[in-house]
């Protein structure tokens, strides 16, 4: 055991002390943190820039809708405020002084439905989401961030003549919502997102509103003006039928307001976004961990080219036997991964309060989902068991090979033929308890990858077991096999062999075991 | 021949259809210098890697310390391969200090037992230095410092001297010498013969995978049939009636150089008397024993290929 640790310790202590493999380490929390900043980056841009706004603007053949369209988009203004305004009420004003300083303003804010009418009245009868946040001021936890209010969404430019005077108004709408014209906006020239066309007699049989965009998939623009051109022919039509105006506003206020409870938030649901989280970080973590390995047993095979080809590996076995050698190779690769793996956690969480909300969001759910030790001892188990799996047929691989040019020959096709058991575990993400992921974590070789993305979760016990029981049997039939053929080509060190050889050896290999 | 250290019986080594070890046994006692000699291709180096346990004979039994090749005895050999190979990147003082704890020695031990034979073999200012900066010789001392740092009973050296210039290989002697003396069996395979010669006490040479020869230099000498070399103007024909006298080879050119044979345990000063008899003027006599490249040629035959005076 003592020499298995000396040639694991040089050997870990050769490469994690290399340039190049202190610089392949240290690149990913880089590439890291340039994913996970860049969005918050270009957030911020285009915060700074006015926002992710849609421009429209609007042809209004009736000459009355215009105005009910512009009230709206006011409205849409105060709603988007009351909603951040509840929601920053809710994180950051101490309940029981609010609701005893402005009861109306708390109840509106930490009970009612932000996105309702009567709640956006209500809030507009006080003076405006500015005047709600001065009376909330005073309730607010020491050191609280200060409020920003969002800006609008949407914001309507006047149509250009060219295009409102046309004949066709399609054709000479096109350069404009293909954005190769620009239209003039509140801080200057910008896109024209669509247009709406609103015929003579609307709201009449027959008689339709036309919308115009250059991207239907997003519909937000559409939507919004659907609503407000509803509501004013609900109005006229209330009107029409004597309702005093007065009241039609009541009658378009009452709404059944909703509020949003989760029951037991935190347990993921089955289609909440947390749960997308929790695939992506599935994967996340498996690509990472799958990274470790790779990088890491191609490292020690390569040294062990370079021992072989150098004849240093003779000098070590007139030292120690050949499978003591194998281990010692292997341990080093498993504390490298680990090594590896640590620096990337610790790198994740220092950077975690500058990472975009999605990927703090992810790492958060990582880090929750292996907080407990078991958990982080099981996670740690498979990853060991995946890592000397692979490592072992690696070795072998490499020990066929008395140069890189040759060892490259030998391990590229090795690592195609092993792609599958890499490969399931990614579908295995999507329904990590699903009956793909069940039936993986008792198949030899693919038990404890499939495992190690179902650890991320919360596997059946009883696969746990098994699939512990598959990895470790697998395990203890391939290091007897494969023993056998490192032991033979390192002791050839003077002939390299074929990938088809490899193999070969590796099939007789069981009969002299 | 009292304490053995190394006992090889019928060992048969086979790659394939080659057979490269054929039937060979011998034996080394402790505190003793045994050559290992064989032109290339004579299974020299087969024959250490199954005394190292690094390959398994076929057939036959190898015996170290009483033990068969492998882990119990491991610690207690030290080895210089032939092609020489270190980590490029280590200091010459912690790849002497990792090989010496791979075979058992305390660290501490091992680096003051490092230190020392550096400094003994010229090396102490080259301690620190990687060994891709270190000249070839610097580098070959390195390894035979690795080899018997952890203090070995037997050393094995496959050919030592190879690549070394004359100074460092008369240092590498001079270290062979006080191995032996401090107690160590050394086993070293060579073609160079003048080195086995004025360092072994016992030799084994192998042709062709096959035990040849093995025992001590007057051994080797009385092995082979001794020759006289004279050189005269005159006709030594005559000579071939001298009693002992075997085969007499004329000059070839005209040096005037005639090679005389005698049969083994026939007295060279017969064929001196004779020439005084027949009042042959001789301007050359020299029946000095053959030297061991001779005998090695003589056993050889014509499988000599490599093999250095």
């Amino acid at each position: 055991m003592r020499q298995v640790w000396l040639i694991a310790w040089h050997g870990f202590v050769q490469h994690a002390t290399s340039r190049a493999f202190v610089f392949g380490m240290l690149l990913l929390p880089v590439y890291m943190l340039i994913g996970g900043v860049l969005p918050t980056a270009s957030q911020s841009q285009l915060a700074a820039l006015g926002g992710p706004i849609r421009h429209f603007a609007v042809i209004d053949k009736t000459g009355v809708m215009l105005p009910a369209i512009d009230a709206a988009l006011e409205r849409d203004v105060v709603a988007m405020g009351l909603t951040e305004l509840a929601q920053y009420a809710s994180e950051h004003a101490e309940p029981e002084s609010f609701r005893t300083s402005e009861p109306k303003l708390a109840s509106l804010l930490l009970d009612g439905d932000p996105q309702s009418p009567g709640t956006i009245d209500s809030i507009e009868a006080m003076g405006g989401i500015g005047s709600a946040f001065v009376a909330l001021r005073p309730s607010l936890k020491p050191n609280s961030p200060p409020f920003n209010a969002p800006r609008r969404r949407f914001i309507r430019v006047e149509i250009p003549l060219e295009v409102s005077g046309a004949t066709d108004i399609l054709e000479a709408a096109r350069p404009y919502l293909s954005a190769e014209k620009l239209v003039t906006g509140p801080r200057g020239a910008a896109p024209l997102w669509a247009i709406l066309v609103i015929p003579q007699g609307f709201g009449e049989e027959g008689k339709t509103a036309e919308y115009y965009s250059d991207d239907l998939s997003r519909l937000g623009v559409r939507e919004f003006l659907r609503a407000a051109l509803d509501t004013e022919l609900k109005r006229r039509r209330a009107l029409a039928l004597a309702v005093p105006d007065t009241e039609t506003g009541t009658i378009f206020g009452a709404t059944g307001p909703i509020r949003t409870i989760d029951p037991d938030p935190e347990q993921i649901g089955a289609v909440s976004q947390i749960r997308q989280y929790a695939v992506i970080s599935a994967v996340i973590v498996y690509l990472m961990l799958f990274l470790a390995v790779f990088m890491t047993a191609n490292m020690v095979v390569m040294a062990l080219v370079e021992e072989k080809s150098s004849r240093v590996a003779e000098l070590l076995l007139s030292c120690v036997r050949a499978e003591t050698l194998m281990a010692g190779k292997l341990f080093t690769g498993l504390m490298l991964a680990m090594l590896l793996i640590g620096v990337w956690i610790a790198s994740a969480l220092a950077s975690i309060d500058i990472l975009f909300p999605t990927a703090k969001a992810l790492v958060e759910n990582l880090m929750a989902s292996v907080s407990t030790p078991e958990k982080a001892l099981q996670l740690f188990t498979f990853f060991a068991l995946s890592y000397l799996t692979i490592g072992v047929f690696f070795l072998a691989a490499g020990s066929a090979a008395t140069s890189i040019t040759d060892a490259q020959a030998i391990v590229a096709p090795a690592t195609m033929v092993t792609m599958p058991i890499f490969m399931l575990p990614i579908a295995i993400a999507v329904a990590p308890d699903g009956d793909l992921g069940r039936i993986a974590s008792f198949i030899p070789f693919f038990a404890p990858f499939a495992m190690m993305v179902r650890s991320i979760g919360s596997p059946d016990g009883l696969d746990v077991l098994g699939a512990l029981v598959v990895s470790i049997a697998t395990l203890w039939w391939m290091i007897r096999v494969v023993a056998r053929v490192f032991r033979a080509n390192l002791l050839r060190p003077d002939s390299s062999t074929s990938f088809t050889g490899f193999l070969r050896d590796l099939w007789r290999a069981p009969r002299h075991a | 021949m009292g304490d053995l250290v190394l006992e090889l019986s019928g060992v048969t080594k086979r790659y394939g259809d080659f057979l490269a070890v054929d039937r060979v046994s011998f034996a080394a006692p402790r505190g003793r210098i045994l050559g290992l000699l064989g032109p290339n291709g004579a299974g020299k180096t087969s024959t250490l890697r199954m005394i190292l346990g690094i390959t398994p004979a076929d057939t036959g039994t190898v015996s170290i310390f009483g033990k068969p090749p492998g882990r119990s005895v491991q610690r207690r050999i030290g080895y210089l391969p032939e092609e020489r190979g270190l980590y490029r990147r280590m200091s010459a003082l912690d790849t002497i200090v990792y090989f010496a704890k791979l075979k058992g020695m305390r660290a501490h031990k091992a680096r003051a037992r490092a230190g020392q034979l550096l400094d003994e073999l010229g090396l102490g200012f080259a301690k620190d230095r990687r060994i891709e900066a270190l000249s070839k010789g610097m580098a070959q001392k390195v390894q035979l410092i690795t080899a018997i740092a952890h203090e070995p009973e037997l050393v094995i050296l496959d050919e030592p001297f190879s690549g070394l210039d004359p100074i460092n290989q008369n240092e590498l002697e001079n270290a062979i010498r006080r191995l032996a003396a401090a107690g160590t069996t050394v086993l070293f395979s060579t073609h160079t013969m003048s080195h086995a010669e004025r360092l072994c006490d016992r030799f084994v040479i192998l042709v062709k995978g096959r035990k040849a020869f093995d025992g001590d230099l007057h051994e080797a000498r009385a092995a082979v049939p001794r020759t006289i070399k004279l050189e005269s103007e005159n006709d030594l024909s005559f000579l071939k009636g001298v009693p002992g006298v075997a085969t007499v080879e004329p000059p070839t050119d005209k040096t005037h150089h005639w090679e005389i044979t005698m049969a083994r345990g026939a007295d060279p000063q017969l064929v001196l008397a004779a020439c005084f008899e027949h009042r042959v003027k001789l301007t050359r006599f020299d029946s000095s024993p053959p030297t061991l490249h001779e005998v090695f040629v003589a056993l050889a035959g014509g499988e000599v290929e490599g093999a250095e005076p």
